[in-house]
């Protein structure tokens, strides 16, 4: 036995510095970095956001949430109205990550009202890797942060992209290399994307199942907002009629969501169309993200003039 | 719990310090532990089945107590039924109950008589087609004066539900794991050392080949309407080679975590890539559950014995068996008959002696003779070929399937689907390789470097390990088999 974990111990020894040497080398071969288990996700508008983000301070409005929030909620037109606002969504960002998002910038911000862009496709996700990975890419999150979420979402694909930046920071693509013609990052954290429409297609059908672990997040971030006596509210952003009518329990969703918080759905709105004010199932295109946006402020500017006295 | 999850890497090493180092005074208490972690291990999928298991086990160890204790023949025939029913009824209920019930008000529709009969939502409790076999060929063996019954109890439930092979196999017999467990087991360094060279391979074949083969086949079967007949019969062969994989990378893991505890399980695989016929597709291919079809069905139909008529119909049956014992479909079943039919021709062929019969590759040979070569060829492309039923949905998809194969399009350049990442290519040519050279032992890196130098064998073993992290598909997916 003595001899087999002197072995297993001397192996682990071996094994380290071969692995890390390996990495170093693999990563230097263009074909070869882009594994299925690395997933640098270096975009300009992100990155462009995690920079801006540093730098804002006491604000009325903060937006968080996932794609949803970062091409549904334009700053520009919240801005008109008099509200200072920032957007700091993030691709498929999963309550997992809005509560490490929340832990670094809520104290530092200090926004008078959180607006909170909830749907049942993040609520479902297992952890977020993909969400994950963008906030490590971009670096979103300090040390400290990067690497408790690192272990809370517990997964190789996150594990070697982290190794991969740790190991590779000097020669990573830096934000003016990366040009993206279709879309534009727009100050406050919005991103605006050149006009297209939805093409319908039929998408697979999604039962909401809140999955424990974005469960347990989404409790911790109830516990952050009253622990910081923060006001906030949820919201559940228009997607196209075509995909609303596939999730076959939004009642479940919003019911278990309502537990939380107040929530306001945007979905079944009339005066959008799906094949003119979408570009894909469930983003809006910029016709529809005037007329979203002008019909959220009609209908709660009352509401979050109250909460922002 | 998976293999292939963070609890497994936790409770691997929690069960190992506990077994060598905390309970290893006393066989009984050993064995008491390492089954108290066996139904912790099993209880983690659904905790309620433990409670079917127990009396599974229970039914078995009772009834092969009774069956050697009985003096007459009649006795010892109701004690053996009981249990056959028993056991053979829950895997009917839970797995085959509306199999049944659909393909039979199918069959009255023909007739134009409607009926509405109502289905149970049955949850298929994991493993329950590999412990209720364990426990049959356990009966049968005493039926048979083959082996004693068990007195321990524990040592029985042990046999059954020793935590490596409970869920998906491989389908061990009383005669050759009872008395490992029986015995005290002293810890070898070398044979835990192969162990963990086993549980390398096996995790490479699942993490890296299977699962991502698996991606692209998803790809082809569910787009399979708008692909070449060339990029379809492609899929076709991935899915062969991701079942391989995944099956038998699970028993790789199986095997060597096995051997970390002192005990040997039986090769539940012996390169089936490399069969040069469709009966040494068979030796070589789910060799637990083959052999059992053959000493338990088989044999008893009466084999090979009497005559080609009886051989082929039993053939048929074993197979159809194998079919069923798959899955409630008739995908399965036909693809049983599929292979079965494959065989009877291959029989008939031996009988006739203008036909140049299979050869068989020379051990150690690195490269395969011309002949062996294009025999090896045509038995995976054949063989993998028949495994179109065994993934498409439904019958109607399979033949869809086949009919583009059979069109222009085989000759179209194959596309779509993620075929064109080299990738993919690279990690399943070196998976072939290596198999290739391993091939003589038990697996493939049993004796692989083993008279090269500490750094040459170790830089080997980290070399898999880091295309596992890279390339490994580290989502917890599911071993194939354990659906059956």
């Amino acid at each position: 036995m003595n001899n087999f974990i002197k072995n297993i111990a001397q192996f682990i020894v071996f094994f380290i510095p071969f692995f890390l040497g390996l990495f170093i080398v693999w990563s230097l071969v263009p074909e070869l970095r882009f594994s299925s288990n690395i997933r640098f996700v270096k975009e300009q508008t992100s990155s462009l956001r995690s920079q801006e983000v540093q730098h804002v301070k006491n604000i009325d409005i903060l937006f968080i949430g996932s794609s949803l929030c970062y091409r549904g909620f334009d700053v520009r037109i919240f801005n008109s109205f008099g509200y200072n606002t920032f957007n700091l969504g993030t691709s498929s960002q999963t309550p997992i990550q809005t509560k490490y998002l929340l832990k670094q910038y809520l104290n530092k911000i200090k926004p008078k009202l959180v607006i909170y862009a909830i749907d049942p496709f993040v609520t479902s996700s297992k952890n977020g890797v993909e969400s994950a990975t963008e906030l490590i890419s971009n670096h979103y999150l300090s040390g400290k942060l990067n690497i408790d979420m690192l272990f809370e979402v517990n997964d190789l694909k996150l594990y070697n992209t982290y190794l991969y930046i740790f190991l590779n920071e000097t020669r990573l693509p830096k934000n003016n290399e990366i040009i993206d013609n279709d879309q534009q990052y727009i100050k406050g954290g919005f991103v605006e994307r050149k006009i297209a429409y939805y093409k319908h297609f039929t998408p697979p059908i999604l039962f909401h199942i809140f999955d424990k672990n974005q469960l347990k997040a989404l409790n911790e971030i109830k516990e952050i907002f009253e622990e910081s006596k923060q006001k906030f509210f949820f919201v559940y952003p228009p997607i196209t009629s075509n995909r609303y009518k596939t999730i076959k329990n939004n009642e479940k969703f919003i019911s278990n969501i309502e537990n939380f918080g107040a929530l306001y759905n945007f979905n079944n709105n009339q005066m959008l169309d799906d094949s003119l004010h979408y570009y894909d199932d469930v983003h809006l295109n910029q016709y529809g993200v005037e007329i979203y946006n002008r019909e959220f402020l009609k209908m709660l500017k009352p509401k979050m003039d109250s909460l922002l006295r | 719990m998976l293999f292939n999850s963070t609890n497994f890497a936790l409770f691997l090493p929690i069960v190992f310090i506990g077994y060598w180092f905390l309970f290893n005074k006393h066989l009984k208490i050993q064995n008491s532990f390492l089954l108290l972690s066996s139904y912790f291990f099993y209880s983690c999928w659904d905790w309620r089945f433990v409670f079917l298991l127990l009396f599974s086990t229970l039914l078995d160890y009772y009834a092969g107590l009774k069956i050697a204790a009985s003096t007459n023949q009649m006795n010892k025939k109701i004690w053996l039924w009981a249990s056959v029913c028993i056991n053979v009824g829950f895997l009917a209920f839970f797995k085959y109950f509306n199999f049944f019930i659909e393909s039979f008000t199918d069959l009255l529709l023909l007739f134009g008589i409607h009926t509405n009969i109502w289905m149970l939502n049955i949850i298929l409790p994991i493993g329950i087609s590999f412990y209720t076999f364990h426990g049959l060929s356990y009966i049968i063996d005493i039926y048979y004066n083959r082996i004693n019954p068990e007195k321990s109890f524990v040592t029985y439930a042990l046999f059954v539900s020793f935590f490596p092979l409970l869920v998906a196999g491989p389908i061990e017999r009383a005669t050759h794991l009872l008395p490992q467990i029986k015995q005290s087991r002293i810890f070898n360094s070398i044979y835990a050392t192969d162990g963990l060279r086993q549980m390398l391979w096996g995790f490479f074949k699942k993490l890296v080949i299977a699962d991502n083969c698996g991606l692209l086949v998803d790809n082809i079967f569910k787009n399979y309407e708008s692909l070449p007949g060339s990029t379809i019969f492609l899929g076709g062969l991935l899915f062969y080679f991701q079942i391989y994989c995944d099956f038998s990378g699970y028993s790789d893991i199986a095997i060597g975590v096995a051997r970390l505890f002192g005990i040997q399980l039986m090769q539940n695989f012996r390169f089936p890539l490399f069969a040069t016929s469709f009966e040494d597709n068979w030796r070589r291919w789910h060799i637990s559950l083959s052999s059992w079809l053959r000493d338990y069905i088989y044999i008893p139909l009466g084999g090979g014995r009497n005559g080609l008529f009886l051989k082929i119909r039993n053939i048929l049956i074993v197979f159809f068996i194998s079919g069923l014992w798959h899955g409630p479909k008739w995908t399965f079943i036909i693809w049983g008959i599929l292979n079965a039919v494959l065989l009877i021709i291959e029989t008939l062929m031996k009988q006739s002696k203008s036909i140049v019969m299979p050869t068989h590759i020379k051990r150690k040979a690195l490269i395969p003779d011309f002949r062996a070569l294009i025999q090896m060829v045509t038995v995976f492309m054949v063989v993998g070929s028949t495994y179109f039923f065994f993934r498409s949905d439904s019958l109607a998809q399979s033949i869809s399937m086949y009919k583009t194969i059979f069109s222009k399009t085989f000759f179209a350049i194959p596309r779509g689907a993620g075929l064109s990442n080299w990738i993919y290519i690279t990690l399943i040519t070196f998976f072939v390789i290596i198999e290739w050279v391993g091939k003589d032992n038990k697996h493939a890196l049993e004796t692989l470097f083993d008279s090269y130098a500490k750094p040459i064998r170790w830089s080997f073993y980290s070399f898999i390990i880091f295309l596992i992290a890279l390339y490994g598909i580290g989502d917890g997916i599911k071993f194939i088999y354990f659906q059956f």
